[in-house]
């Protein structure tokens, strides 16, 4: 069944997107790998939080510069997605520890395959809570920055006279377009998933605040919530930096390789 | 440095004069989100449960002769709490609770905590005593909710209002449908009707009311159903799928039904995304040059699609993979090999994930198709 399905992924990714689908399947096959070594990492003992970080970092240099290219835009997005990161690492690591967010959840623990597994494994899971909401909202907010930054961008090409305050200004008006469709793409994603708990929360005659209170719905929710939150700290921080990158090319020269940006 | 910075940040704000509106805006937003967060910390007559505050926490390791290998440590924690509701309010309780270091099935507390506690009610002693049945966390989501909704309006402005809003809608329209499952309807009609809800009330509300909002909704439509079709077809030609790993599915035995209802509703967002980025993109083509040929709307089309995909679906892998994260390290932890959670107890995330990429995929050359023929066809031979 999943390989019927991997078959026919693939075959659409060459057919729709050519050359840039066998990019995006390749950058997609290097995101599983760093994921599967994120968690084999976290199983060896390593600090889940510790080990979060450079795994959400070396994703976003596959996504961005692999798979986009190196250009002021990845650049700008790159320098807005780490900022946004590291704030919500500390906010999260915050809310998993007050919110006692760890562990497995009141509803999953009575499952068999569950029950059967030893809890003794000497890792703290309010870490790996942490890290499971950071690489939860990484791919959304990556994807609002990158194309803001885009946006941006074009808008500068087609228009090279607009100040600092005018690039920032359209960053975030096509900032506030994009952000409805990802929250929904988020929203639709989890409440997909959370479908058979809430049928479920329905079965066993839970009352609204057993369900607002329960670990398993928290869960869930925080994920949630901190993509959107991700995006929306993300949209104006990437329409700063791209505006300033673009006013102040000389200094980003090195880095940058596009050279379209230089034949004014 | 910073004086520097600061003038990087009055550069980008511009003006101050138009900024005034939305003080004001602000500051009634943030008085109405106070007022419900403190609402909130002071809800305790709102619950039946028992709701106790712990103020002394005492813990005393716990040596347990049976664990040998791993370095789990257990302590039991005796507490003293103080009752918030109810016929008790206000009196002392003491209360007990066995923690491990790791925490997988318990949970660690601390003094200012507040659980939920069911009392024993036992008249022979004068202590009162009780067990902990849960964590109140409703406080803590609130000040999180409530952070967002005033970033988010500061952001976008009006735009955030109408997201929220279509937002809201939904879970309403998601938990009626929650209610009628429940009264013994099928589920997979039941998400039928639902998705078809969802579309309208999003888009529109998301689109505002206009052209390429319905035509947004048509060619969400038709690629929903080709991907569900393919998946369909995917599920007959091969009947391996095992529904023992699927989450939450205690005492349920209609699983097919309740899969393919959770797949439609999980790829339905990012087929949304697509599908009005798409038509947004053939739309301002068609509108900005009325003789564009069809061949170029295609090849701009592709373009956009390019741009989409790889992030879109790098959005799927994350939020689906993340769920799984906890499961699959305790699993590993009791030596269970990687491969073999992946061949043999496939997460069903794995699934939704494939799907709604094939979703994505599928949407991309469906909505360039039905935008051209809406936009360009249909406004000649009118």
């Amino acid at each position: 069944m999943i390989k019927i399905l991997a078959v026919i992924f693939i075959l659409l990714l060459y057919l729709i997107g050519r050359g840039r689908g066998i990019i995006t399947f390749k950058s997609l096959c290097l995101n599983v790998a760093v994921l599967c070594s994120l968690i084999l990492f976290i199983s060896w003992g390593w600090n889940p939080v510790l080990v979060t970080f450079p795994c959400c970092l070396i994703i976003c240099y596959i996504t961005l510069f692999y798979q986009n290219g190196r250009n002021a835009k990845t650049l700008a997005s790159f320098s807005a997605v780490i900022l946004v990161l590291i704030l919500l690492f500390a906010l999260s690591y915050y809310i998993g520890y007050v919110c006692h967010l760890g562990g497995i959840n009141e509803i999953l623990r009575n499952e068999d395959e569950i029950a059967m597994l030893s809890p003794d494994i000497d890792i703290s899971m309010v870490q790996i809570a942490v890290s499971v909401i950071i690489t939860g909202l990484i791919g959304a907010e990556m994807d609002a920055s990158i194309s803001v930054s885009s946006a941006v961008y074009e808008v500068y090409i087609n228009n090279r006279e607009l100040n600092l305050s005018e690039l920032f200004k359209s960053g975030l008006h096509i900032g506030s377009d994009i952000l409805g469709a990802t929250m929904n793409t988020l929203y639709f994603a989890c409440l997909g998933e959370s479908l058979t708990l809430f049928i479920l929360f329905k079965n066993y005659h839970y009352s609204f605040f057993e369900v607002i209170n329960s670990k398993a719905f928290c869960q869930e929710f925080v994920i949630i919530l901190f993509s959107c939150l991700a995006c929306v700290l993300v949209v104006p921080l990437t329409a700063a930096s791209i505006s300033y990158i673009l006013k102040n090319l000389n200094q980003f020269e090195k880095y940058l390789l596009d050279e379209e940006l230089f034949s004014v | 440095m910073l004086k520097k910075f600061a003038a990087i940040i009055t550069a980008l704000l511009g003006s101050k004069g138009i900024y005034k509106k939305y003080l004001i805006l602000n500051i009634i937003i943030i008085a109405i989100l106070t007022v419900g967060v403190c609402f909130v910390f002071n809800d305790y007559s709102w619950y039946d449960t028992t709701i106790v505050q712990i103020q002394k926490v005492a813990a005393s390791p716990v040596t347990e002769s049976n664990r040998t290998k791993s370095n789990e440590k257990y302590f039991q924690q005796s507490m003293v709490g103080i009752i918030m509701n109810g016929e008790y309010q206000g009196k002392r309780i003491y209360l007990q609770n066995k923690s491990s270091s790791s925490g997988v099935l318990d949970d660690k507390y601390k003094s200012q905590n507040e659980v939920f506690v069911k009392l024993h009610l036992d008249h022979s002693s004068k202590k009162l005593t009780g067990s902990i049945i849960g964590f109140k966390r409703d406080k803590y989501m609130a000040v999180l909710l409530a952070l967002f909704i005033l970033l988010l309006i500061n952001v976008t402005k009006m735009k955030g209002f109408f997201t929220l809003l279509s937002l809201c809608i939904n879970i309403g329209g998601f938990i009626y449908a929650v209610h009628l499952n429940y009264a013994g309807h099928n589920v997979l009609i039941l998400s039928e009707f639902l998705v078809l809800f969802f579309t309208f009330i999003s888009l529109l509300l998301i689109g505002g009311f206009k052209k390429k909002t319905f035509v947004a909704i048509l060619s969400t439509l038709i690629s929903l159903c080709f991907t569900m079709l393919i998946f369909k077809l995917a599920m007959i030609c091969t009947q391996d799928i095992n529904y023992t790993y699927m989450e939450y599915i205690t005492g349920q035995n209609y699983m097919a039904d309740l899969f393919m209802s959770q797949v439609l509703i999980g790829g339905l967002g990012a087929i949304m995304d697509v599908a009005i980025t798409e038509t947004s993109a053939i739309n301002e083509l068609v509108v900005v040059n009325k003789e564009i040929s069809i061949r170029e709307l295609i090849q701009s089309g592709r373009e956009v699609g390019f741009d989409i995909m790889g992030t879109m679906i790098n959005i799927l892998l994350f939020t689906y993979v993340c769920g799984i994260i906890p499961i699959v390290v305790l699993k590993m932890k009791n030596s269970i090999k990687l491969g073999t959670i992946i061949r043999m107890q496939m997460p069903m995330e794995l699934y939704g994930f494939m799907i709604g990429g094939i979703g994505i995929l599928l949407t991309i050359p469906i909505s360039v198709f039905v935008s051209i023929v809406l936009f360009k066809k249909l406004r000649r031979s009118l």
